[in-house]
């Protein structure tokens, strides 16, 4: 992986060789052998890179030892739980460490999905973050009103109705590239914003969702405590691991089986792998790039819900503004290669990361805390870069494969 | 309004040199943090705002270089490179402020961009009160726009960038270097994105806080394609998101909660506009697509 920094004009860059073989080297021979191990290799090369740049600014930086570092936020997630002899009252930190690990892998899990099934359909779908929030106004509209419901039916109408919002709010931008070739890039930045504001103006001061007893604070009711999400493991009052997790890691499977096992996932790879010859062959593009969107926006807003319902019990205009779950939700599903098994490993590694470098983890004596949160916007600066660049590379391999033209082609 | 569309001017007109060239640049929003945080560490450093301005444009120029090393040598999908360079803008600017200011945030002493004022214009009736003292960054960015139209559509050099954005291999063949010309292009638009970040911090609040862009990166890219790639009616569009967002600050005090909403006017706009319901929206052809040398 420290290929890709091959100096300027290097010549396997430049130049495109007629078949595979003959340019099975340097670059694209590592990674194309990267890709034969199971996929494995390049995605865990890719974070060792970036941890390793990572190192490199703390080390410049502060003139901190980066293992140490590290090692701190290691503890931090709470990861070290799993080793046995970690045990007294560490243990007992590491387990609630863990917890709050594993509630971040849960949305992450589901926005990395969202990206992923996308992915797979040839679209790049940029807006989990909207998808993610429409999923959470919905999920705290819901969940704060009908007091009088039967809890598990209260639960179940919040998920159903953030799923469908997700999924509606990203449908939007599957059907303009549908319909009129919009590029889904652009709609979901530009859905993403709207949903910020949106929700920026519902729950603001004199909104329509703000709450009843505080008329100065920007935040929406609590959601009622039978439509909370139970607690399986440790203290519902310190933000124990609910029953939304095993609802994400269901959510793996069902990504994988809809994906591999039905006419659905067939027609949306298809057309992920060449448009043209899905058309070709009778799979409608139009409507497998709708529904791509929109079950991708189900996953999104699916990881809204969990969040209100699970720990967050209500939203307030700060978290809308200055969330970002959706767009880690990129970095997982790039860096697990869009594979449920690769979305759910990314998931736990940006989830380790996120809360292993939160200020209440962090001993300030060993690394600043507010230092820390920015050192993992730089790892998953990296990655996602990184990923960027080796993923085209399989990709112009594959486009070399089946002998097409990329690029000059007349629009 | 003028004010809020400065920014939004110098990132659009930046991204439009790059999109000319045929390279997406979704990292205008990282590009112009850079620039806002260097532009102010600079304009500290030095004491001096025309130094931070430079300093600036070199931050903005290097984060450039990357996006254009991986968008234009590796071939990278040029809109997850353009993603990262957010989240890369976004994490170092963070953690070079922590590092350097702390909790404290940024000095209040720091040397800002000044205001200037034109003595003539100064005394016309109701224009003066507008333009006659305006930041200097505000004619900048009007002379950008002028610049980039001449230079885009007036001289061979725009004719090379619109070629390489339309059809890199014709330029190719009668002998445009594809790849020089979208390097300088991602650059440019670097520090002109660069430019505009510097302008919020050092001509506009003067200080630096985590993510101060706040998504206007975001709204020039709008903007940019509101504009439908051409200079004037992009800077018609930030001029008409600049008054959205000026409206949205200036009518909470008078009204409720519903000014907010026209924060997401210039989001809605743009969707409208690239479904084709205002006239159509025609990116260069080439724009995304990655360049291979035979």
């Amino acid at each position: 992986m420290s290929e890709p920094l091959t100096p300027p004009g290097g010549e396997e860059q430049d130049t495109v060789a007629p078949d595979p073989e003959a340019r099975a080297t340097g670059l694209l021979g590592r990674l194309d052998a990267a890709h034969r191990v199971n996929g494995m290799l390049a995605p865990v090369l890719t974070a060792v890179l970036a941890f390793f740049i990572g190192g490199l600014v703390v080390l410049v930086t502060t003139g901190k030892n980066p293992i140490t570092t590290y090692r701190a936020i290691f503890d931090g997630s709470g990861l070290n739980w799993l080793f046995p002899w970690v045990g007294g009252d560490d243990r007992v930190l590491a387990a609630v460490n863990l917890q709050q690990t594993l509630l971040l892998t849960t949305s992450l899990i589901l926005v990395g999905l969202a990206v992923a099934f996308a992915f797979r359909c040839g679209l790049f779908n940029i807006g989990g973050q909207g998808q993610y929030l429409v999923g959470s106004i919905f999920s705290v509209w819901i969940g704060s009103s009908f007091a009088s419901m039967n809890g598990p039916l209260h639960i179940a109408l919040a998920i159903a109705v953030a799923t469908l919002a997700g999924a509606a709010w990203a449908g939007i931008a599957g059907l303009l590239k549908a319909l009129v070739g919009v590029n889904e890039v652009i709609s979901t930045i530009m859905l993403n914003w709207v949903a910020v504001w949106t929700g920026v103006f519902l729950f603001g001061q004199g909104g329509p969702l703000q709450n009843d007893t505080q008329v100065s604070v920007p935040v929406s009711n609590d959601i009622v405590e039978t439509a909370k999400l139970k607690v399986f493991w440790g203290d519902p009052l310190l933000q124990g691991l609910h029953i939304g997790f095993f609802i994400a890691l269901a959510a793996l499977v069902v990504y994988f089986v809809v994906l591999n096992r039905t006419t659905l996932g067939y027609g949306v790879r298809a057309v992920g792998f060449n448009p043209e010859a899905a058309r070709y062959g009778g799979i409608s593009v139009a409507r497998n790039y709708f529904l791509a969107m929109a079950i991708s926006g189900a996953f999104a807003g699916l990881a809204g819900a969990m969040d209100i319902l699970g720990w967050q019990f209500r939203l307030a205009t700060g978290d809308v503004l200055t969330s970002t779950i959706g767009f880690t939700g990129i970095a997982v599903a790039l860096l697990g290669r869009n594979s449920a098994v690769g979305v759910g490993l990314g998931a736990l590694l940006f989830g380790a990361l996120l809360n292993g470098t939160s200020t209440r983890n962090l001993d300030p004596e060993v690394f600043k805390p507010e230092l820390a949160s920015n050192l993992t916007q730089i790892i998953v600066g990296l990655i996602v870069l990184f990923v960027g660049a080796d993923l085209i590379v399989l990709w112009v391999l594959g486009r070399i494969r089946r002998g097409r033209r990329t690029v000059g082609a007349p629009a | 309004m003028l004010r809020y569309a400065t920014p939004l001017t110098f990132a659009a007109i930046g991204g439009l040199f790059s999109e000319r060239s045929g390279v997406v640049n979704i990292g205008l929003e990282g590009m112009m943090l850079t620039g806002a945080f260097f532009g102010i560490w600079g304009a500290d450093r030095t004491s001096s705002w025309v130094l931070g301005l430079l300093i600036a444009l070199a931050a903005g120029a290097l984060m450039a270089l990357v996006h254009a090393f991986f968008a234009i040598h590796l071939r990278a999908d040029q809109i997850i490179g353009g993603t990262a360079i957010n989240f890369l803008a976004l994490g170092v600017t963070g953690y070079l402020f922590i590092d350097i200011y702390g909790q404290e945030g940024t000095p209040t002493d720091i040397p800002a961009i000044p205001e200037v004022s034109i003595p003539l214009l100064r005394d016309v009736p109701f224009v003066g009160d507008v333009v006659g003292q305006m930041n200097l960054m505000i004619w900048l960015a009007l002379l950008t726009v002028l610049l980039a139209w001449v230079v885009i559509f007036k001289t061979p050099v725009g004719l090379r960038i619109r070629a390489v954005g339309e059809q890199p291999r014709a330029a190719d063949t009668v002998g445009i270097s594809v790849f020089k010309v979208r390097y300088a292009a991602v650059i440019v638009s670097g520090m002109l994105a660069a430019l505009g970040g510097a302008y919020l911090s050092i001509g506009f609040v003067n200080s630096f806080g985590e993510n101060m862009t706040a998504g206007r990166g975001f709204i020039a890219l709008a903007a940019l394609i509101f504009g439908n790639w051409r200079p004037f009616p992009t800077l018609a569009a930030c001029l008409l998101f600049g008054f959205s967002s000026a409206l949205a600050q200036r009518l909470p005090v008078y009204s409720d909660s519903a000014a907010v909403l026209f924060q997401a006017l210039p989001y809605v706009l743009t969707l409208i506009a690239v479904a084709g319901l205002i006239g159509r929206s025609i990116p260069p052809a080439a724009v995304g697509r990655p360049y291979k040398k035979q």
